[in-house]
């Protein structure tokens, strides 16, 4: 008796301590149970819970668009802005908090109070904007977006295990741009921000030079992330991508702290399932650890490890819906010249019916 | 008297009802079992598909060509044990049935047979292979079951110094119809594809999706077409000898009627022709049995598990079958009517 409950001890210290380092991250994929209470929009298909999305701009829109155009004519101002006024407010995005590396089966969980942590949404221009943890059943980080470009959310946890301060850095990058607003600004993309005011280690995705606010990345395209240690560039730091069906890999920075990975696709979608907007998700992480003496909460520690995290999406390659094309009109060409052979072969082999007749008269 | 009886029972049976059975049972547990939780094993000597998702087990095929690419050194070290494994799990199945997993259980070939059914339900004609193309083409599966082996090898060895590209990694999968139309059967489109990674892909997909579309074609104007050129079917003679399940044939009963010959899907000439050979099955036959069934000789024709006789071709049993009456039957509706001899005389 006296084992095994020392056994579960032991176990329970070792779960704990495999727990304090379970990576944590922000998905934009609602649990099951809110699934029908949140809605995807926009082309990055962010999700907002329905009840935050204020349905007076969709019930009254006609009315309100003619109703803001006519005041913004008035005034002079961006009659977008003045629309957003009537609609009634924007739409609050939201993010949820999970656990565990795998997307598939990592668990949804909720902060206790007993967790150091901190949110930070950074708007595209680098300033702060509110941002709120409403807690519940699980917990998720609420926000509006009202600039057009990236935002930058941070989620960071603070854990001491041993002689180690472990910091969980959560980031998610949101891109605010919709077709609806229109283009009045120029199709090209923003610098990429990163803040070392806010988190010391941080990935940063590099721009591609072709861009813009339309662009997104696809499986079989290449993308080149950047270690960062108080914003200069960090060689070596483990960087491990983990995609929504379990492909698996790790690289190591390089003199720039970049490294480039390429989201491979290895299958092919159904038929039934041809949607080229479908967005397969990915969960970067990666590993960062200083020795540095400090102290935290009035207790020295000689390390820190940072657990940096980001996920964003990845839509399927167009050349696969080229490739099933292809296969089905190879297919079908030779299944018709198949037949169409066959067809002319028999035809060809038919003889003609020629009557014989023998005269008689003439044998004798 | 009581053996007897049950083996006259069996003599007299219609097999080929109980082998339509067989297959639709084979071909539902080799395309959904997975879905039912069945798992066989991943070395069988049929079409089991990996590709498809229910399948319950995989292709002995598909495994060896996996376990070829690889170098020569690896080959003859512990990895080689493997492959003899894989080969031994091969053959502890393929001993059982002989070419009988052709005739009854491959799903590949089931499918061949309704298309049969399909087209003389539409009442379409079949062809056959004339004596001299026969001939030519058999050597096709023997050509493939010799490229599959070869063809993965040269990927990590080189023949002649020409190294092979990585795309011809399981280059008879590549061009298997049973890749592309058996998952059709659980809804799966996926395989419909030509895959542009490079021009070794290309070609070798453009080639699958032709195969399978002259397998459906071909199947439609002959019987089990594509069984003539399958590698598998050519593996499975090179072990033949040491299986279990025979058939032998008794050439002093045959009276080369040609029924035999007439009745076989594939075409197989020898099997009215060769009275010398006692051991029939030749590299083409699928053991469906179709032959025995159809010789009207007592015991030209036999079916043998380890020596033990299942199936004999008898009078009987060839009447009952042809004609649906017993012979004693058939004799006397033939017979002239007494009552009708003695008026006329």
């Amino acid at each position: 008796m006296k084992k095994t409950v020392f056994i579960l001890i032991i176990f329970s210290i070792v779960l704990t301590k495999v727990q304090a380092q379970e990576v944590i991250w922000l998905s934009n994929t609602p649990p099951d149970f809110m699934k029908k209470q949140v809605k995807s929009s926009g082309m990055h298909r962010w999700s907002a819970i329905k009840q935050d999305r204020n349905n007076n701009q969709y019930t009254n829109k006609k009315k309100n668009y003619k109703k803001s155009d006519k005041d913004s004519s008035k005034t002079g101002t961006n009659n977008k802005a003045n629309r957003r006024q009537y609609y009634g407010g924007s739409t609050k995005y939201v993010q949820w908090i999970r656990q565990g590396s795998s997307i598939k089966n990592a668990s949804y969980i909720c902060l206790d109070d007993s967790t150091d942590y901190s949110i930070t949404l950074m708007s595209p221009v680098s300033k702060k904007e509110p941002i709120e943890l409403i807690k519940g059943k699980t917990c998720y980080l609420k926000f509006e977006m009202n600039e057009e470009g990236y935002y930058n959310a941070y989620l960071i946890i603070k854990k001491p295990v041993g002689d180690t301060l472990y910091i969980n850095i959560a980031k998610t990058e949101l891109l605010n741009h919709s077709c609806r607003n229109g283009h009045h600004k120029k199709l090209e993309a923003r610098p990429v921000m990163h803040y070392p005011e806010i988190t010391d280690f941080e990935i940063i995705r590099k721009r591609h030079p072709y861009e813009d606010y339309h662009y997104f990345s696809v499986s079989g395209g290449d993308e080149k992330y950047q270690a960062l240690f108080k914003g200069k560039a960090v060689e070596g730091a483990k960087i491990t991508v983990n995609t929504q069906k379990g492909w698996r890999n790790t690289v190591l920075t390089d003199k720039n702290g970049e490294v480039d990975i390429q989201f491979i696709q290895d299958y092919f979608s159904n038929w039934q399932e041809l949607n080229r907007r479908k967005i397969h998700y990915y969960l970067l992480e990666a590993d960062y650890t200083v020795k540095q003496d400090i102290e935290y909460k009035a207790k020295p520690y000689h390390y820190i490890h940072y657990k940096f995290t980001m996920s964003d999406g990845y839509r399927p390659a167009r050349t696969m819906y080229t490739s099933m094309v292809w296969g089905l009109i190879v297919f079908l060409l030779v299944t018709i010249l198949s037949i169409s052979g066959i067809f002319i072969y028999k035809e060809r082999r038919k003889r003609p019916y020629k009557e014989l007749e023998f005269n008689e008269k003439l044998k004798d | 008297m009581q053996k007897l009886k049950f083996k006259q029972y069996i003599d007299n049976s219609n097999v080929s009802r109980f082998r339509f059975w067989v297959q639709i049972i084979s071909f539902f547990i080799f395309v959904y079992g997975g879905y039912f939780f069945i798992e066989i094993a991943s070395r069988l000597p049929i079409f089991s598909c990996p590709y498809v998702q229910g399948s319950p087990g995989g292709c002995y095929l598909i495994g060896v060509q996996h376990e070829l690419n690889t170098s020569w050194s690896s080959l003859f070290s512990f990895r080689g044990l493997a492959i003899l494994t894989s080969l031994a799990t091969f053959l502890v199945f393929f001993i059982f049935l002989n070419k009988a997993w052709c005739g009854f259980v491959c799903p590949l070939g089931t499918l061949q047979d309704w298309i049969t059914k399909l087209r003389k339900f539409l009442g379409f004609s079949f062809t056959r292979y004339d004596e001299m193309s026969f001939k030519k083409l058999k050597v096709i599966k023997y050509m493939l079951l010799v490229l599959l082996i070869l063809i993965p090898l040269g990927i990590r060895n080189t023949f002649f110094g020409i190294p092979l590209p990585h795309g011809m990694h399981t280059p008879f999968c590549q061009i298997c119809p049973a890749r592309i139309i058996l998952p059709l059967f659980t809804g799966d489109t996926s395989q419909i594809f030509i895959d542009f990674t490079d021009t070794t892909t290309i070609i070798m997909t453009s080639l699958g999706m032709m195969v399978a579309a002259i397998f459906l074609v071909g199947s439609f104007v002959k019987k089990r077409f594509f069984c003539f050129f399958c590698p598998m079917s050519a593996l499975h003679f090179i072990f033949s000898k040491i299986s279990l399940l025979r058939m032998t044939k008794d050439g002093d009963k045959c009276t080369r009627c040609g029924n035999c010959y007439r009745v076989c899907d594939v075409g197989i000439r020898e099997i009215a022709d060769d009275v010398i050979s006692k051991n029939i099955v030749k590299d083409d036959c699928m053991l469906c049995v179709k032959c025995v069934e159809a010789c009207p000789e007592d015991d030209c024709l036999k079916i043998s598990f380890a020596g033990i006789p299942l199936f004999n071709a008898t009078q009987e049993g060839f009447f009952k079958r042809y004609s649906g009456t017993s012979l004693t039957e058939y004799i006397k509706s033939i017979e002239p009517n007494k009552e009708q001899e003695d008026e006329s005389k």
